[in-house]
């Protein structure tokens, strides 16, 4: 082998060696991004409270419709006992004076 | 070309590296977010069993009590109508006077009987107070004395019963009979009421 052929050999493992180099320097920075990445995505889910807020907004919301359903529901009864006991006051009346005073027609 | 491909294995080896990092953080934070949605959710479940069942509780109050005022109206209603049938003697309320004082006498026993009444009833007590005599004697089976006390009562009417020693006594005034038919007709009173025309 001659020398300059050992030259160019050199030259050539130098130019690899520097290639190799560079392109660690290149990996480190993906990972480094990678991991700057990593770390964002999950202090973001951290401090991710709207979300829960609004989970929170449409539970509350949805518990007061069940409330108002409760509610509604009772409102109705009342109305019907009402009108039942309008329509069998006089009866219940009647049973009452019949207790008191067996003789009563 | 072999040089090339090792540069390129580096390269590869941090992307896929890098993919894997970013990969494990949305795991990461996938698993984050369901575990607390799922804790808000069972708090919210905890919240919201207690609310309802508070709901319903007032519920039910609001419900026993409008039966309750309907019921009290009822008996109101019944006192007034009982009250102006003794304030007017009319004849079912005499026929009625009659059976519970042969009735209160059956039940205490004793022979010697005294009545008393309101002025009202007195006026007309007087008037039936032997045939009264006559018929708790003849259901007896034996002879019975009965008078009408010196001492008046100021209710409304009906009477109180009593042996002339004192031992027994029942009180059978429409004040008291109103009061016992609130003890014992109530549930009665409400499946009328409440449920009356129902089949």
């Amino acid at each position: 082998m001659s020398v300059e052929e050992i030259r160019k050999l050199v030259a050539q493992e130098k130019d690899h060696e520097a290639k190799v180099l560079k392109a660690r320097e290149e990996a480190a920075r993906i990972i480094q991004e990678a991991e700057t990445q990593a770390r964002k995505i999950l202090c973001e889910e951290a401090e991710n409270d709207n979300t829960y807020d609004s989970l929170l907004k449409s539970e509350a919301m949805r518990l007061e419709g069940v409330k108002k359903k409760l509610n509604d529901k009772r409102d109705t009864e009342i109305e019907r006992l009402k009108q039942k006991a309008q329509s069998n006051m006089k009866e219940a009346i009647d049973l009452v004076v019949k207790y008191v005073l067996p003789e009563q027609e | 070309m072999i040089q090339d491909a090792e540069i390129q294995e580096i390269i590869d080896e941090a992307k896929s590296k890098a993919k894997q990092l970013i990969d494990e953080a949305h795991s990461k934070a996938e698993i984050t977010r369901k575990a607390e949605t799922e804790k808000i959710l069972e708090d919210r479940r905890e919240t919201e069993k207690r609310q309802l069942e508070s709901t319903r509780f007032e519920g039910e109050k609001k419900i026993a009590n409008v039966k309750f005022q309907l019921l009290e109206g009822a008996l109101a209603e019944a006192s007034k109508k009982v009250a102006a049938s003794a304030e007017k003697q009319d004849p079912s309320y005499k026929r009625s006077l009659r059976k519970l004082i042969v009735e209160t006498a059956l039940a205490i026993g004793g022979q010697d009987l005294e009545l008393v009444a309101n002025k009202r009833d007195c006026k007309l007590l007087k008037q039936e107070l032997k045939g009264i005599e006559t018929e708790i004697s003849t259901a007896k089976g034996s002879s019975i004395s009965l008078k009408l006390s010196e001492d008046q009562l100021s209710s409304g009417g009906g009477v109180v019963l009593r042996t002339v020693d004192g031992k027994e006594i029942f009180n059978n005034t429409l004040e008291a009979r109103v009061e016992r038919a609130k003890q014992e007709l109530m549930v009665n009173m409400s499946r009328v009421l409440f449920e009356g025309n129902e089949q």
